[in-house]
């Protein structure tokens, strides 16, 4: 008795959760719990067992019985809600809906990781003006007005000085560069910045070159900072940066207020060194110029000549901008054109 | 510079390929800008000479000839060139030749007779244009010779981008050669220091202290013919045209000494005074240029007039020609400035400008005088008469103390004292020991003219060390906290509310033109002006971001029906100061169809967003914008503001922009709303910490009241009115809903009133008692009409 009670349950219970309508489900209902159904009959015959049976069977037989009643209820909820969530069907591939999001310059975008990266250096962000004078353009930086230095920058001019009144002229500064001073002026080594910012060169514009473009200076001074605390640092930037490792090469070169003057280039991004069309097969990639900075540069600052050692570096934002997202014209930076910040 | 890399091979003794004295030069010298290979594609090109000239039987206009190419048998070219004659040496393209212009040449049968080659014209060999018919070589031109060698185009042209510190001594071939015996590991070359030597002294008078040293040599019995043609060679492998021998061998001897060299016609010049020139005094250069003269130009004179900008170019009159027999030769030095201003105030960028506006070491005048004789003398027959040397102050060798501390500390490595040692000598200088243990006493010699300080020589003796051998060390100083910038700060923040807000950055120049101040009703002389602007568009630095934003809308309506941009920039107003203010501003603009004002109010939005975020607190728009801080451009007049915060201060401007502005951009069928908001102003956000404001205890009752209003009544003012009557249980009051009929200049608004208390939930007799004041002052006011109430 007790294994048929077990029997029908199990069967119930697996056909009950198979059943595919409303229908089928009723039928069950029928098969097992009508007036002619199997587990009906069953309970018919328990009158017939002494009364101990009774006690172990009747219990048996009552859970049985509620328990393909709950199975049958459930499962016509379940078959409902689907009959329901059929008529709700939507169509998944169907457009999204967007709430309207603008987008960063791609430039801001690099200048705010660059930022982050050097602030996370200990650098502090510092700026100056984009007008600024002879002096802290030129000559504070050891370009004095008859040095052929200054023929490298073409110039915009905002207002010269015929009385040769030293300096006084202004200019649309041709790199941020005119910040060292400024700011050694007002602060005392050790100290570390960067200087981001824009800066100007009176030259024709073409896909690589722009009258208006964006610079990063940094500057490290203190008692004993050396060409080897430049290398670290340069990588460890642009290993941060391109987010793998980057090697840096230094190559002699001219800068007046630097000395020893470096451009420095960094292993390709693109091949790791191995030469490639990006680095034209060298396997390096000219990124900026750098050098230990020149004692009269420190004097012009106020501060006494070799009292200190310092680097200073500088690139521009725009290279790697075009390098990161393969931008192949820097005018398209300026152009206004928002088909390029919404890819970004 | 080009260099002949021959040249530079036979001057330093290297064994080095072009290849690997590029590598050379770029790790420790200078940038190589590209070399070229002058005999690429003439492997196979040899000289020959024509035996016969036949007509080609089945063709008018071709030859066939037989030419000797010294091999056994002559070869058979058909040639289609008119000029082509038997005799003639001619310049022949084998067999299996690729010429420079790419064509291979085969043995081919050309309209039934085989031709064995080709007689070339000068373009088929890449080294001119001319096609008019073949090269025709001297008949001295040995056969069998490749063409390459005969012409010295076995040859390599490096161009070297020598940096502007070292033009004094590397812009000429004996300064690189120096360069790569350091390099390699060779002795310095020192230079011969004595000026030709003479009987008779030749009058020469230097009058200012700008020609520091006057060097003269008259020759006699010249014959100004054809230079050889190995000098011809090396002259047009470095981009210099031959001309007649006494040119290309001044031309010469400056390439390989850098020292350039005059040479006057001596009958035509009895003296020399050199001085500056007298203002207005004229001079014909010998490119026919006419200069007048200015008080600060430097002049060599036959003692009456000037007969040539001294460093920059010789007078017309007093230069040499083929004719020439006796020659004064000018070897001589001046002072750099004054020679890079007459430089750029004629704009004369001749090569002998060029090098000594990089401050040439007179020393070499010497060296670079007894070169050109010994040419002269051989190659034109020439004879010294007479020579001068005016040298008042003469340079000698400095010098210069290196502390070994000072080297280690900088390039932060441990090189040892001897290849410090080694690496100066080998770059001609000499090194003893200081009285100081740390000190080396440094004599620099005077070609060196950038060696100056300890770290110039720092830099040298790390160049040639090698940068690659310095390990990359962290740097390791105390960690300091660096200094926060709250402008940057600010203009983060500011940028992120817009690009939440659903604006797109976009970037605009600083300067702008006439038009564009005049398009916005800023006039011109409020600007600060470039004084040599790239063009005229980009003559004024801006006075609002507007111009820019107004030529980003214009150009994104092109893809977009509806635009909205934003920009942080600097803009500049003049100031009574050295330097103009700088002011950091964000500009935001939107482009649209709709003419409800909607543009503005969305802008309005963002503002107090931004308010907000920086704790700034309620922004206040004012129509009146008289009393502004700021300069309003010319805004639409019923649609724009002032944007103040709660105490008055000038945050910004918003407005419509006018159909004048837009008319000038060109921007039709869209209404356009500007904003400009000054960044500087939300330094505040950095030290802003918006407090917390317990939750209220007790529920709120609102109240919603709507109204017509008068057509010219700001909402503002109703608000306000509430405020003041709505008793201390009034919260908030919230204008949720304008309308505006402007067919019938109806308006109305509904705003709802919140009323609360903080110690008990009110009841309604309260609220309907606040409710009945404020209904009653609103009653009163004319022009109101209350409409329902709930």
């Amino acid at each position: 008795m007790k294994k048929k009670i077990a029997a029908i349950r199990k069967d119930a219970l697996e056909k009950i959760t198979a059943a595919s309508d409303v229908q089928t489900v009723e039928a069950l209902r029928v098969s097992f719990l009508g007036k002619k159904g199997t587990l009906t009959a069953l309970l018919k015959n328990l009158k017939d067992l002494s009364a101990t049976e009774k006690k172990s069977i009747g219990p048996l037989a009552n859970a049985a019985k509620k328990a393909i009643g709950d199975a049958l209820e459930k499962q016509k909820e379940v078959l409902a809600s689907m009959a329901n969530a059929e008529a709700e069907w939507i169509d998944v591939t169907a457009p999204s809906i967007h709430a309207r999001r603008g987008h960063l310059h791609p430039l801001t975008i690099v200048q705010r990781d660059i930022e982050d990266i050097f602030t996370s250096l200990g650098f502090a962000i510092a700026d100056g003006p984009d007008i600024d004078t002879e002096f802290y353009n030129f000559d504070a930086v050891n370009m004095p007005d008859d040095h052929p230095g200054r023929d490298m920058q073409d110039t915009f001019w905002i207002s010269r000085e015929d009385s040769r009144a030293k300096g006084t002229g202004t200019v649309l500064r041709t790199h941020t560069s005119s910040v060292q001073v400024r700011y050694m002026e007002k602060h005392t080594p050790p100290l570390r910045i960067i200087v981001p910012g824009r800066v100007f060169r009176n030259e024709a514009t073409d896909p690589s070159h722009e009258h208006t473009f964006h610079q990063f200076e940094a500057l490290v001074v203190g008692p004993d900072v050396s060409v080897a605390h430049f290398l670290s640092t340069a990588e460890t930037f642009f290993t941060t940066f391109f987010k793998k490792d980057i090697t840096v090469r230094l190559r002699p070169s001219y800068f007046p207020f630097v000395e020893p003057g470096f451009e420095f280039d960094i292993s390709c991004t693109s091949c790791d060194g191995k030469g490639c069309s990006v680095c034209k097969k060298t396997g390096w990639i000219e990124v900026g110029g750098a050098g230990m900075v020149h004692q009269n540069v420190f004097v012009a600052a106020g501060y006494e000549r070799n009292a200190y050692q310092g680097f200073a570096w500088g690139f521009g934002l725009e290279r790697l901008v075009m390098m990161k997202y393969k931008i192949d014209d820097i005018r398209l930076f300026h152009s206004g054109d928002v088909r390029l910040t919404r890819q970004f | 510079m080009l260099y002949s890399y021959n040249w530079l091979k036979e001057l330093s003794g290297t064994k080095k390929s072009v290849h690997e004295l590029v590598d050379l030069f770029t790790v420790h010298s200078f940038e190589v800008e590209g070399t070229q290979d002058l005999a690429r594609g003439l492997e196979k090109v040899v000289i020959g000479k024509v035996l016969t000239k036949t007509k080609h039987p089945n063709a008018d206009r071709l030859h066939v000839t037989t030419v000797d190419v010294g091999t056994q048998e002559p070869l058979t070219i058909v040639c289609g060139a008119p000029n082509v004659a038997a005799g003639q040496k001619v310049a022949v393209a084998l067999a299996g030749a690729t010429l420079p212009t790419g064509v291979a040449i085969t043995k081919s049968t050309i309209r039934g007779q085989e031709s064995q080659g080709m007689i070339c014209a000068e373009d088929d060999l890449g080294i001119g244009k001319n096609h008019d018919g073949i090269i025709v070589l001297p008949d001295d031109a040995p056969v069998g010779e490749h063409f390459a060698v005969y012409t010295g185009r076995n040859d390599t042209v490096i161009d070297i981008k020598i940096l502007p510190n070292r033009g004094h001594d590397c812009l000429s071939h004996i300064g690189i050669a120096h360069e790569i015996r350091a390099l390699e590991g060779g002795c310095a070359m020192p230079l011969d220091e004595a000026m030709p030597s003479a009987t008779a002294i030749y009058d020469a008078t230097v009058t200012t202290e700008n020609c520091r040293r006057y060097g003269a040599v008259v020759l006699d019995d010249i014959t100004n013919t054809t230079t050889p043609q190995w000098m011809r060679n090396r002259l047009r492998t470095c981009g210099i045209k031959p001309i007649n021998a006494v040119v290309d061998i001044t031309n010469y001897v400056m390439l390989e000494t850098g020292q350039p060299l005059h040479a006057f016609d001596a009958t035509r010049v009895s003296k020399i005074v050199v001085r500056h020139a007298q203002a207005g005094e004229t001079l014909t250069l010998l490119d026919d240029t006419v200069c007048t003269l200015t008080a600060d130009d430097l002049v060599i004179t036959d003692g009456k007039k000037p007969i040539a900008l001294a460093g920059v170019m010789g007078g017309k009159e007093s230069g040499i020609t083929e004719d020439t027999t006796t020659l004064v030769l000018e070897s001589a030095s001046f002072d750099a400035p004054t020679i890079r201003a007459m430089q750029r105030r004629y704009g004369l960028l001749t090569d002998a400008a060029f090098r000594f506006e990089r401050d040439l070491d007179p020393n070499v005048v010497a060296y670079a005088a007894t070169r050109a004789v010994a040419l002269l003398t051989d190659i034109c027959g020439a004879r010294v008469v007479a020579a001068t040397d005016i040298y008042p102050a003469p340079v000698s060798p400095w010098t210069v103390p290196l502390a070994l501390s000072a080297v280690h500390s900088l390039l932060s490595t441990t090189i040892a004292t001897k290849d410090i040692t080694t690496i100066l000598t080998r770059l001609g200088m000499d090194v003893t020991h200081g009285k100081k243990q740390d000190t080396l006493i440094v004599t620099v010699p005077t070609v060196r003219r950038d060696l100056t300080t300890q770290e110039d020589l720092i830099e040298e003796i790390g160049r040639l060390y090698g940068y690659d051998k310095i390990t990359p060390t962290p740097l390791c100083e105390a960690i300091i906290t660096p200094e926060i910038n709250t402008l940057r700060r600010a203009e983060h923040a500011a940028m992120d509310i817009c690009i939440a807000d659903g604006f797109d950055e976009v970037k605009s120049y600083a300067y702008y033109a006439a038009g564009d101040a005049d398009a916005i009703g800023i006039a011109t002389k409020d600007h600060v002006t470039v004084l040599n602007p790239l063009a005229p568009d980009y003559v004024l630095m801006r006075r609002s971001l507007l111009p820019g934003l107004c030529r980003a809308v214009k150009k994104n309506l092109s893809y977009f029906s509806d635009v909205h941009i934003c920009e942080i920039g600097r803009i500049y107003n003049s100031a009574d100061a050295v330097l103009p203010e700088e002011h950091l501003r964000l500009g935001a603009a939107i482009a649209s169809r709709a003419t409800d004002g909607s543009q503005f109010y969305e802008l309005k939005g963002v503002a107090e967003h931004l308010a907000a975020r920086c704790g700034m607190g309620t922004i206040i728009c004012d129509a009146d914008i008289e009393m502004s801080a700021m300069t309003v451009p010319l805004l639409h007049a019923t649609r724009r503001a002032v944007v103040r915060t709660q105490a008055g201060d000038t945050f910004g401007w918003i407005g419509e922009i006018t159909t004048h502005t837009k008319k000038f951009y060109g921007i039709k069928n869209v209404r356009v709303a500007v904003m400009e908001l000054a960044i500087d102003m939300l330094t505040i956000a950095d030290t802003h910490i918006p407090l917390f404001t317990p939750l209220p205890k007790y529920p709120t009752a609102a109240r919603d009241l709507s109204m017509t209003l008068p057509s010219r009544m700001q909402v503002a003012t109703v608000t306000a009115q509430i405020a003041d009557v709505g008793g201390a249980l009034l919260r908030d009051v919230t204008v949720f809903d304008v309308y505006y009929n402007r067919a019938t200049e109806e308006r109305s608004m509904a705003c709802r009133m919140t009323f609360g208390a903080d110690d008990r939930t009110l009841l309604t007799e309260e609220v309907d008692a606040a409710m009945a004041s404020i209904t009653a002052h609103l009653d009163k006011m004319p022009g109101i009409t209350l409409r329902v109430s709930t």
